[in-house]
């Protein structure tokens, strides 16, 4: 109690104490030594994941077909039929804009032209052209006329043909119209690009204003349509509502056609390739350890002492993961992976002590051997130890690894480049290190000393990888790769005097199994 | 004056010159008098000092918590430099003789001691002895730690605390005689 009020009254008298100091001077000193701004590493992140969101972007639009323009809707721009009639039916009763496809054409010389003006496109959301009808009758008429007389062959086509109006039947005799150029300004909706014309039907797109077919905007994309509710016309047809059934010259659409556009529509969708993999192999650990920027000149020995014990980093890596191959090759990644370091401890090393004893000095001894007489008296002895010890200290590391990359596809082989970064999930140490203290300590997770040598977790990492794979069946490849990964943080603690860290080089091989396979175009 | 504190530890983590220089005028006496403790001579508590802000200021985002917490840390970074200065010493390690008695201090004499004679008979210590007292008392390291530290057996830590105290009482109850024979 004495003994301890004493005490309190010392340490009481210290926290009291607060010396002049020059700070001035003290600040001219240290000012030199400081870091400097703070470095943001975030932003690295943020770049890297803007550069991923990009690709992407650019991977999905590149997949698709050129640019949709949708077709602004004209009211006024109803025609009128021949016979008086407006032409009403799934154009008009289609809400909203819809995927249009217009063809423009080039005014000939000489020739009428309705179409310049650009107000004679009908206001349908649906597909439409517009084209100069023969004989100077204006096209809009001719091209109502012609979706009156379509809808009509929907159901039923022979009687339709016979049913068209006199004015939109083509001559066979007369001489076909030069075709003009047109310019395909949008490739999006519905198409049915059939090559064969119905022999019912007597070319009434040339001599109507019906649209080409369209032969320069290749295969284009569609989405899967929906059956409509189905309207009539004003001559009492029935016909389907919302939609352009047909766009070529013979203007049937059957059932058939309609699952055949709807499977073609389905082949246009965006879809991936799902791969799973198993790697392993052998790598290469490069450690880097040096003194802490704090630590001073204090650690030098020992940091000397630990890089002549410890050697011969040898380590290997096994990683499952799951890719997704874009049709472009774009490759995301994402799995888990382990990986161990081995590294060697050697410690071998003398302590010399000396040590005062009361012993024999001299001895004196007759010819048969015998001591006849000896003094005693303090001398000094030379204990000389020698420690020896060599284990593996096992430096080990679970990872969650994802990024992107590029995949090119061969006949039987493929290459793939890719990186990423990594999210340390667990990383663990086992084996022995020489201490600050000049000891060997036994390192093992959850001992003393452990949490004020390493971390439980090294964090973020960034790995890159290159590989090459062959077919071994239609769903198996075979497939190499060299890696590499760096971990961001070092391995030892924030407080330890070193700074630990590991650059990982290494080989794998192992297989790649596809879950499901890319549908081709 | 916490949330200032706060706020200029804030911007020290951002490692702003102005709020570091503000820091140091903070931080500066109160590690001069914990070095103070640990070293002697006077140009080498300057250099432990410098040592210790160098490393309070480069590490500072180390630092989780306020002002009481980073006072906390600071202290022991302090503490670390001086151990590792006085490591490098390579300290002798003294053989332990009998213990004395517990002498005890008259009461009254402490109050009216200043700090700079506290000192005075605590440099006259061996520094072994000084160094223990100095972990255990005045920093409440405990006796593992200060084991740690210091490349001794706890045992043995204790003993020298034990030596400290009554060496130290002795010499304050020596020095007072001498303290009043000044008045």
């Amino acid at each position: 109690m004495h003994i301890d009020k004493f005490e309190d009254q010392i340490k009481q008298a210290f926290e009291r104490h607060r010396p002049d100091t020059d700070n001035d001077a003290l600040w001219e000193n240290i000012e030199p030594h400081l870091k400097k701004k703070k470095k943001r590493r975030g932003i690295i992140f943020f770049l890297w994941g803007l550069g991923l969101g990009l690709l992407l972007l650019f991977a999905w639009f590149n997949d698709r077909k050129p640019i949709a323009v949708p077709m602004a809707a004209t009211p006024a721009a109803t025609p009128a039929t021949p016979s008086g009639h407006a032409v009403q039916g799934r154009n008009q009763a289609s809400p909203g804009p819809q995927k249009t496809r217009a063809h423009t054409e080039t005014a000939t010389p000489g020739r009428p032209d309705h179409t310049a003006s650009g107000t004679h496109i009908p206001a349908t959301p649906a597909r439409t052209s517009s084209r100069t009808a023969p004989g100077g009758a204006p096209s809009t008429i001719a091209a109502s006329t012609k979706n009156a007389a379509r809808q009509q062959h929907l159901e039923t086509p022979i009687r339709e043909a016979a049913a068209t109006p006199p004015a939109l039947q083509a001559d066979p005799a007369a001489p076909e119209p030069p075709r003009n150029t047109y310019t395909v300004t949008t490739v999006e909706g519905p198409v049915d690009d059939r090559s064969t014309p119905n022999p019912a039907t007597p070319e009434p797109s040339r001599t109507a204003g019906h649209n080409e077919p369209d032969k320069t905007a290749g295969a284009p994309p569609a989405e899967p349509e929906k059956p409509e509710p189905m309207a009539q016309n004003s001559d009492g047809v029935k016909m389907e509502t919302g939609k352009v059934q047909a766009r070529d010259t013979a203007g049937i659409i059957t059932p058939a056609d309609k699952n055949q556009r709807r499977k073609k529509s389905k082949k246009h969708k965006y879809t991936w390739e799902r791969n799973v993999g198993l790697q392993a192999g052998p790598a290469l650990a490069i450690r880097h350890l040096d003194e802490r920027p704090w630590s001073g000149t204090a650690p030098a020995e020992y940091l000397k002492a630990r890089k002549s014990t410890e050697s011969s980093l040898e380590s290997f890596s096994a990683s499952l993961f799951y890719s997704a191959i874009a049709r472009n090759g774009l490759v995301l990644k994402a799995g888990l992976d382990y990986r161990q370091s081995n590294e060697k401890f050697h410690l071998a090393f003398r302590k010399t002590e000396n040590e005062q004893i009361i012993g024999v000095l001299t001895q004196t001894v007759n010819s048969a051997g015998a001591v006849i007489s000896q003094t005693t008296g303090p001398k000094t002895v030379t204990k000389t130890t020698e420690y020896a010890r060599t284990v593996y200290n096992h430096y080990r590391y679970l990872n969650l690894p994802f990024g992107f990359g590029y995949r090119r596809l061969g006949k039987k082989s493929h290459w793939e480049l890719s990186c990423g970064a990594d999210i340390n999930l667990l990383f663990r140490v086992d084996g022995a290190i020489y201490n600050r203290y000049d000891e060997v300590s036994t390192l093992k997770f959850g001992g003393v000393f452990y949490d004020d040598v390493f971390r439980h977790h090294t964090g973020f990492g960034l790995w890159a990888a290159y590989a090459y794979g062959r077919k071994l069946t239609d769903q198996l490849r075979w497939q190499v790769a060299i890696h590499t990964q760096a971990s961001l943080r070092p391995v030892s603690a924030p407080d330890y005097e070193l700074v630990q860290q590991y650059f990982n080089f290494g080989l794998q091989a192992g297989v790649v199994y596809r879950l499901k396979k890319m549908k081709k175009l | 004056m916490h949330a200032d504190f706060n706020q200029l530890l804030k911007s020290c983590k951002n490692f702003d010159r102005k709020a570091q220089r503000q820091m140091l005028d903070l931080l500066a006496p109160f590690l001069f008098s914990i070095c103070k403790r640990y070293e002697r001579s006077c140009p080498n508590i300057q250099d432990l000092v410098q040592e210790t802000l160098i490393l309070i200021f480069n590490n500072i985002e180390q630092c989780r918590g306020e002002e009481k917490a980073f006072m906390g840390w600071c202290r022991r970074i302090a503490i670390n430099v001086c151990l590792q200065k006085i490591r490098k010493k390579n300290l002798p390690l003294e053989t332990l003789d009998t213990i004395g008695a517990d002498p005890g201090v008259p009461p009254g004499i402490l109050s009216k001691m200043g700090v700079d004679d506290i000192l005075q008979v605590l440099d006259q210590l061996p520094e072994n002895q000084r160094l223990v007292f100095n972990l255990s008392v005045l920093d409440g390291y405990s006796h593992a730690e200060i084991s740690r530290e210091m490349n001794i057996t706890e045992s043995h830590s204790r003993a020298l605390l034990t030596r400290a105290r009554a060496a130290l009482q002795d010499l304050i109850t020596k020095k007072e005689p001498l303290n009043n024979a000044y008045r």
